[in-house]
């Protein structure tokens, strides 16, 4: 008889831990949802903030792209081309603002370089494409 | 870059050898060259395009001209862009083809 009263009152006090166990649930679950949100929320912000500075990168690489000198030429394209044809004949570096000139004497180096310029000629500008590096 | 690879290959003998040695190179010079020549044909090529054709024509002419003189098998050369040429203009009349049909249908 005393086991069937023991029972018995286990089983009257066991809902009452469950709700209690159910409430401390729900209210973890809520605290989950709401940490989930505000990493959500963060991880949007953090994306949109890299979106805007991929943008104005873009947009910086464009604007560096569409320079021009005093003929109407496309900056970058020149000093792409400058390099590619110091590559192909294998001379030394020179500045940015100076195009390399030509001579007798040069020599093609490199038969990467030349299949590099053959991609590159469908990209490039107009005046790269018939420029002139000899001033003669 | 037409210019002075034209220059390059005036200038200096050893770069036509470069140049012919890269079968990129000649084939690049004959897409180029094809896709002026059609412009050309239309009266519609001026200025730098016909600066480009001119200049693309010569360092053409120049390669070829070394090849035959100088490289032994050079008639492969020359038989690779007959073939070239005939294969382009069955490709062309092709594409012409499809483009007046489709004119039809519409």
């Amino acid at each position: 008889m005393v086991k069937s009263k023991t029972l018995e009152t286990d089983f009257e006090e066991r809902p009452e831990s469950e709700e209690k166990e159910e409430k401390i649930l729900e209210d973890q679950t809520q605290k989950e949802i709401e940490v989930e949100k505000e990493r959500n929320q963060e991880s949007t912000q953090n994306e949109a903030d890299e979106e805007t500075t991929l943008k104005t990168e873009e947009e910086t690489i464009e604007e560096e792209a569409n320079l021009k000198d005093e003929n109407g030429a496309d900056v970058i394209y020149d000093v792409i081309y400058n390099s590619l044809l110091e590559w192909l004949l294998h001379k030394k570096p020179a500045s940015i603002d100076s195009s390399s000139m030509i001579d007798d004497a040069d020599k093609i180096s490199s038969v990467n370089a030349i299949l590099v310029m053959i991609k590159f000629y469908k990209h490039a500008s107009e005046f790269v494409k018939q420029k002139v590096s000899n001033k003669n | 870059m037409i210019q002075d690879l034209y220059m390059l290959v005036k200038w200096n003998s050893a770069n036509c050898t470069a140049l012919l040695g890269v079968p990129e190179f000649q084939y690049f010079l004959f897409d180029l060259l094809f896709g002026l020549q059609v412009n050309l044909m239309n009266e519609e090529l001026r200025g730098v395009q016909a600066a480009i054709w001119e200049l693309g024509v010569k360092t053409h002419t120049l390669l070829t001209k070394f090849a035959l003189l100088n490289i032994s098998e050079s008639h492969q050369r020359l038989q690779s862009m007959f073939i070239w040429i005939a294969n382009k203009k069955i490709q062309t009349t092709k594409a012409n083809r499809v483009l007046v049909k489709s004119f039809i249908k519409l």
